[in-house]
């Protein structure tokens, strides 16, 4: 049944004129910043050599900054994406089909997710596919990081998926919806410029940022520590959700 | 069949519902009567375990709704007053998407798109998008996704709300159809709705329920004595006031051509002595009873 849900909402984003404009303009993004990471990180390279300096590894000079650009890219345009999860069922009068089907609520949660996380990441890793081509195509590029880099990507969409399911939620509009899940991932996004120092902000920052537990993968650096917070998150927030939506019954 | 017991549900300090008790035989189908705000909607969506209830009891073809969700839910087919569906998709793939969610086995399901798309008149129409379908059609669209499983019980809240008089006809058609086939429960404002199909009535007002039977035994209950329309060629407010001052005639209310009477029994003589004195007026028609409409607006001002 989760599978099913999952297949009816991947299904609804295909056909959604809306959610097409969003991938397009991600994509178009996404590959202008490919465009401009590679450029600087050619020049450098040419300055460089011209120098005779060892060359820019590519890992800190390419995939780290692509991960970067992506994950920023994510923060940016998954609450437009999921903004509708449960609110548009709210909207359009569907939650009664759902509810009064022999489902359980945490398949439709669950399901929902899924479908949402399946259609953000063949956007992402298509769309993204440019980089990896090039550098095999180009040149040898260590792939265990580029691995670790595609394995953050995935878990922040889940995670951002999770945060937008449950914002979704939480509103009945789709506005509010986007703006809670905006608000709360760039807040525990931004949390990291507080880890440098001592005391209890410090300490919040160093456990609860975001970017924190996401940026290692992008250095091809795979801490259980962080895919366990990632893993956590994305529990406790379909966990609130499932919460929400049993809650429904009770408004 | 559809079981209430001492149904109760509260929104903050507002009693939607409360202590709402009846039984919808197998094969019965009943009219939930009652004007806006009366709780047939809550009602209904406590009873597809869409909303929860503050206290009392709901059996869907025996199973509880809140023990046994599953297997209740399994057992009936909801059709809200807006039909949940979704615009992008098909008719036969949203029909199918329901008879996945409401369990349908594989092996079963495309026998069980067919019939339900036969049973609505969608045959025609499977192909093409929900969401660029009339509201009559779209109603339909949602009847088929509630019986997609063939549940034993339907739930179908004013089904025929919105609709264009040829829609309502055929809406109506429908649910005589399935008569018989299944245990339907519908909600409705519409007090010709409530006559011209359900077996059985249940008027709600401010959340209780104010009176159950058939029409005739609803008419008898509100009403006490019989109920005459006189349909006369002279003036209404001298014939009322002349049967007015008649024995066994309670209540004379003139109206536009006509006057209504209400007696104290049903006994002949009594209607005899009010025709004889209405033949003075010019007596065209004497039938007898009101219409469920007079009950009706009777109930609710008792619970009033």
């Amino acid at each position: 049944m989760i599978w099913h849900i999952a297949r009816r909402e991947l299904l609804a984003r295909t056909r959604s004129p809306f959610a097409w404009v969003v991938a397009g303009t991600w994509l178009a993004l996404q590959g202008l910043m490919f465009t401009l990471i590679l450029g600087v990180y050619l020049r450098s390279s040419r300055e460089g050599a011209e120098w005779e300096e060892e060359a820019l590894p590519l890992l800190s000079g390419l995939i780290d900054p692509l991960y970067s650009a992506q994950s920023l890219l994510l923060l940016l345009f998954m609450p437009l994406l999921t903004m509708n999860l449960l609110a548009s069922e709210q909207r359009s009068g569907t939650l009664p089909l759902l509810l009064s089907s022999p489902i359980a609520t945490w398949e439709v949660i669950l399901g929902k997710w899924l479908g949402l996380t399946i259609f953000v990441s063949v956007l992402v890793f298509l769309g993204g596919a440019l980089t990896p081509i090039t550098l095999i195509v180009f040149g040898s590029p260590p792939l265990a990081p580029m691995a670790g880099a595609a394995l953050g990507l995935l878990l922040l969409i889940g995670v951002l998926g999770a945060l937008g399911l449950l914002a979704s939620s939480l509103s009945g509009s789709q506005l509010v919806a986007a703006v809670i899940t905006w608000t709360t991932s760039m807040g525990l996004w931004l949390l990291a410029v507080l880890e440098h120092g001592e005391g209890p902000l410090s300490s919040l920052a160093r456990h609860g940022s975001l970017l924190i537990h996401v940026r290692q993968f992008g250095r091809g650096l795979i801490d259980t520590g962080d895919v366990v917070w990632l893993f956590s998150f994305i529990g406790v927030a379909l966990l609130g959700a499932w919460q929400r939506l049993e809650s429904w019954r009770w408004r | 069949m559809i079981e209430v017991d001492a149904l109760s549900r509260r929104f903050g300090n507002l009693v939607a519902v409360d202590e709402l008790s009846f039984v919808v035989e197998s094969g019965e189908v009943m009219g939930l009567l009652g004007p806006n705000g009366a709780g047939k909607t809550t009602t209904l969506r406590i009873l597809c375990g869409c909303l929860g209830a503050t206290s009392g009891t709901v059996r869907i073809a025996g199973h509880d709704i809140t023990q046994a969700s599953r297997a209740a839910r399994a057992a009936l087919g909801y059709l809200p007053e807006k039909p949940p569906i979704y615009d992008e998709m098909s008719v036969e793939d949203f029909v199918d998407h329901a008879a996945r969610l409401r369990g349908v086995a594989r092996r079963d399901r495309p026998t069980a798109v067919d019939r339900a798309l036969t049973l609505t008149d969608l045959s025609k129409a499977r192909g093409r998008i929900v969401g660029h379908l009339s509201k009559g059609y779209r109603q339909r669209v949602g009847l088929a996704q509630a019986l997609v499983h063939s549940p034993s019980v339907l739930v179908l809240d004013e089904p025929t709300s919105g609709l264009d008089p040829s829609q309502v006809s055929s809406m109506r058609a429908l649910i005589r159809e399935l008569r018989g086939e299944q245990t339907i429960l519908l909600s409705t404002h519409l007090l010709s709705e409530a006559t011209t199909l359900c077996d059985r009535v249940t008027i709600l007002a401010g959340g209780r329920l104010v009176a159950s039977g058939t029409e005739s035994s609803l008419r008898e209950q509100l009403l006490g004595g019989l109920a005459l329309r006189l349909e006369i060629i002279g003036d209404p407010s001298a014939c009322a006031e002349a049967l007015a001052a008649l024995a066994p005639v309670e209540q004379a209310t003139p109206g536009e051509g006509e006057v209504l009477v209400t007696l104290c029994d049903a006994s002949n003589e009594h209607r005899a002595l009010v025709n004889a004195e209405a033949t003075r007026f010019g007596l065209v028609s004497s039938r007898s009873g009101e219409g469920l409409e007079q009950v009706f607006l009777r109930a609710i001002e008792g619970a009033k």
